[in-house]
């Protein structure tokens, strides 16, 4: 019944979205600044007038579930009875548990319907965060987008190749910047937007486009995180761990935090090795093996440290990633790995992903293909690391454990294997789902496991399984010209076509 | 001096003894065949030849060069390319990826070239391209380019192995029961492709092959295996007659009309 409700649903907007899709993007880019300039403008009035104490910081998925914070407590009173601490003596468990399932179903009732101005309900919230999205972002975004499409068709066919994707970027560019400059919460997430990027991409060289089963990239995120903490620390800051500054701090930024950055990759790729090195002989499940491995060598090594703070961290990182610096670098990473797939060696790297035998009979040096993409995928995640220390300002060994790994993980197969915009929308959506649930507490990790859970029955190739999204950038590419020349006889396979 | 002489290989799975003591001579243009019943060993022969496994004792030259010891990526480049028993085409991929691939072992620009997109990464990458679409139109598979290798039909993916054992110009090319799974219109065609892509590549061809009538009309010569031996050598013709072949292939009771 969904299936033919969607499938209706796909036809009756067919003609929309293609009209829509007529657009070029550049058009859609250049709404988005000028939604993201109203919003600025107008923002706090219009948010004010609809009730909302401050502007919805994301589009205002996370004051959709505000509503729900309390069913969290309700919940735990039905198993709660059974449970009781020593201190407790519990008459009549049964009963009391009944009366908290009751409990959980008015809670439940109430946080859907208006409960007054203090307090709005579930549908008086979408009702509110739907006007808000719609006036400040829908509206603009559609009206200036079809007001310029003509100039952006035009702009865009008249630029050469590079300028048109420096215009693209530097609108993109704007729009999150004046975005998240709003709020310090939006310039947070999207910190976290750009880091979970960067590692859901650069895991996705390794188990997407290779094919390997690598658990454990949170290690090589540590080791980016330590090792460039560890540098601006000793060389820019007074700290108590590492003494008075050895170098003077004007030069920490920018020249200091790139060396930083760029050592922090390094030391994460010369962790790759341990993985890299192992990959010669062993794949697939063995090789996951290897990787959690890994993963827990590197947190027992730190936690182990003491001059670096064992298992306590380090505090006084300094503050020099914002969401400037991780825009940039992210990318970067994406630009990369999009040109290095791509390329014809990089194509070796999901030959071998294919079959890796045949791959190495035809001329593909297996060893050195995987020690790129070894390499290049840690090195992206030691970045990351990096960049989250120095955002947080805080590191310590607990924050690159197996969980975070799972996460993303998660991000990799939310998005689908072998594919860079799937990547980028599934961390982009991961993240957004996290601050969207954060109201739930801690029944969120019962939902975001549920969700991933429902996203590998119905759609195990992910959202966008070894597919891109193609995106109408106005350029139409030229038909390539074919050249005459002998061909093979009668065909073997236009009969063989027919068994 | 021979393109390839395989002196007294034997090769070893633990205890069995998978191929012993098998010499060859291959000249430049020659087209020979490989056959015998299942589990003889031919295949294992040209995985050792390739370089998949390492022969246990021996010797494989190609034009004078020891090949044994060799990873299979260097003897490709070589000059050494194959077909595979089953297809082994990189499925997911398109049909113009699988070619590109072909040209992995003659890249010469390193991961920062392709990081700047410099000329030189650039140069190749077109070259490349070019390439692989005058190969595909040469094998009439230009229309599939973009297509992932899963989607064409069988023949189609048959012919595109050979195409991506083509592109690194081998001067060997090791056909592996090219003929499996079609019909005998489909093996006569086959055929007359063997011989066309041996003229216009100026190869030199060993083939593995079940079908009789294929080996037999287009081998210049055979080589007979048996559990690892070779057990006869000739032109089609001395083979069909010799009776230690008749005897492997019907068994010793077996009577001959």
């Amino acid at each position: 019944m969904f299936r033919s409700m969607r499938r209706f649903l796909v036809r009756l907007t067919a003609p929309l979205r293609e009209w829509l899709g007529r657009i070029p993007l550049l058009a859609y880019l250049a709404g988005l600044v000028g939604a993201v300039l109203i919003e600025r403008q107008f923002g706090d009035q219009f948010a004010a007038a609809l009730g909302f104490r401050k502007i919805p910081a994301f589009f205002g998925i996370g004051d959709l579930l505000e509503p729900f914070s309390e069913i969290n407590t309700a919940l735990s009173g039905i198993l709660g009875p059974f449970f009781p601490t020593p201190s407790q003596t519990i008459q009549a468990p049964l009963q009391q548990s009944g009366e908290a399932v009751g409990n959980v179903l008015s809670t439940f009732v109430n946080a859907l319907f208006y409960q007054g101005r203090r307090e709005p309900g579930f549908f008086d919230t979408l009702l509110r965060v739907t006007i808000y999205d719609v006036v400040i972002f829908v509206i603009p975004i559609l009206v200036i987008a079809l007001l310029l499409r003509g100039a952006s068709r035009q702009t865009v066919t008249r630029l050469p190749r590079w300028a048109n994707g420096a215009v693209h970027l530097v609108l993109l560019y704007l729009a999150l910047a004046l975005w998240g400059n709003l709020n310090d919460y939006r310039a947070l997430v999207l910190v976290y937007m750009g880091v979970n990027i960067m590692l859901t991409i650069s895991l996705n060289l390794v188990n997407g486009y290779m094919g390997e089963f690598s658990v454990g990239h949170a290690g090589f995120m540590a080791v980016g995180a330590y090792v460039s903490s560890v540098l601006t620390m000793w060389a820019f800051t007074d700290s108590r761990v590492f003494g008075p500054h050895a170098l003077p701090p004007e030069l920490g930024l920018p020249f200091g935090f790139i060396i930083a950055l760029i050592a922090g990759g390094v030391a994460a790729a010369l962790a790759g090795l341990l993985v890299a090195f192992p990959s010669f002989k062993t794949r697939g499940d063995y090789l996951a093996i290897v990787t959690l491995a890994v993963n827990f060598i590197v947190q027992g090594v730190i936690n182990n440290m003491e001059f670096i703070g064992g298992p306590r961290g380090l505090n006084g990182v300094p503050l020099w990633s914002n969401m400037h610096w991780v825009f940039a670098l992210t990318l970067l990473s994406v630009l990369g790995v999009h040109l290095l797939v791509n390329s014809t060696f990089g194509k070796g790297i999901v030959a071998i992903r294919e079959d890796e035998v045949a791959a190495g009979l035809m001329g593909v040096n297996t060893r050195r293909v995987k020690l790129v993409a070894f390499l290049i995928s840690s090195f992206i995640a030691g970045v990351a690391g990096a960049l989250l220390a120095h955002t947080l300002a805080y590191v310590n060994p607990g924050m690159f454990g197996i969980l975070r790994s799972t996460e993303v993980l998660a991000m990799v197969y939310l998005g689908g294997m072998g594919s860079i915009s799937g990547s980028i929308i599934a961390a982009v959506l991961f993240t957004l789902l996290i601050e969207a649930l954060r109201p739930l507490e801690v029944l969120k990790w019962v939902v975001i496991p549920l969700i991933l859970i429902f996203v590998m029955i119905y759609r195990p190739q992910g959202l966008f399984g070894f597919r891109e999204i193609k995106l109408n950038l106005g350029t139409e590419r030229a038909s390539r010209a074919r050249r005459q020349s002998p061909t093979a006889p009668t065909e073997v396979s236009d009969a063989a076509s027919g068994n | 001096m021979p393109l390839l002489e395989i002196k007294n290989l034997t090769h070893y799975f633990g205890g069995l003894r998978a191929v012993s003591n098998f010499n060859l001579v291959l000249e430049h243009g020659e087209l020979i065949g490989l056959i015998g019943p299942n589990g003889a060993g031919k295949t294992t022969l040209f995985n050792l030849v390739t370089g998949a496994y390492h022969a246990s004792e021996g010797s494989i030259t190609l034009e004078g060069e020891e090949l044994v010891g060799k990873p299979p990526h260097i003897i490709n480049g070589m000059g050494i390319s194959r077909t595979f028993q089953t297809i082994r085409l990189w499925q997911q991929m398109s049909v113009l990826d699988n070619i590109r691939v072909a040209y992995h072992g003659r890249l010469n620009y390193g991961l920062a070239d392709i990081f700047v997109q410099s000329r030189r990464y650039r140069e190749q990458e077109r070259e490349i391209t070019e390439r692989a679409y005058e190969l595909l139109h040469l094998f009439k598979l230009e229309s599939y380019a973009d297509e992932p290798a899963l989607n064409l039909p069988y023949g189609q993916q048959r012919r595109l192995e050979i195409v991506r054992a083509m592109a690194s110009r081998p001067k060997l090319l090791l056909l592996d029961e090219p003929a499996a799974g079609m019909n005998p219109k489909e093996i006569g065609a086959l055929m007359e492709f063997i011989h066309w892509i041996r003229d216009e590549f100026h190869l030199t061809i060993w083939l593995i092959e079940h079908q009789m009538r294929l080996v037999m009309n287009i081998c210049e010569r055979i080589k007979v295996l048996d559990f690892g031996e070779t057990i006869a050598e000739g032109t089609p013709q001395e083979i069909q007659n010799n009776p230690k072949v008749i005897e492997a292939y019907l068994g010793e009771q077996g009577e001959v009309a």
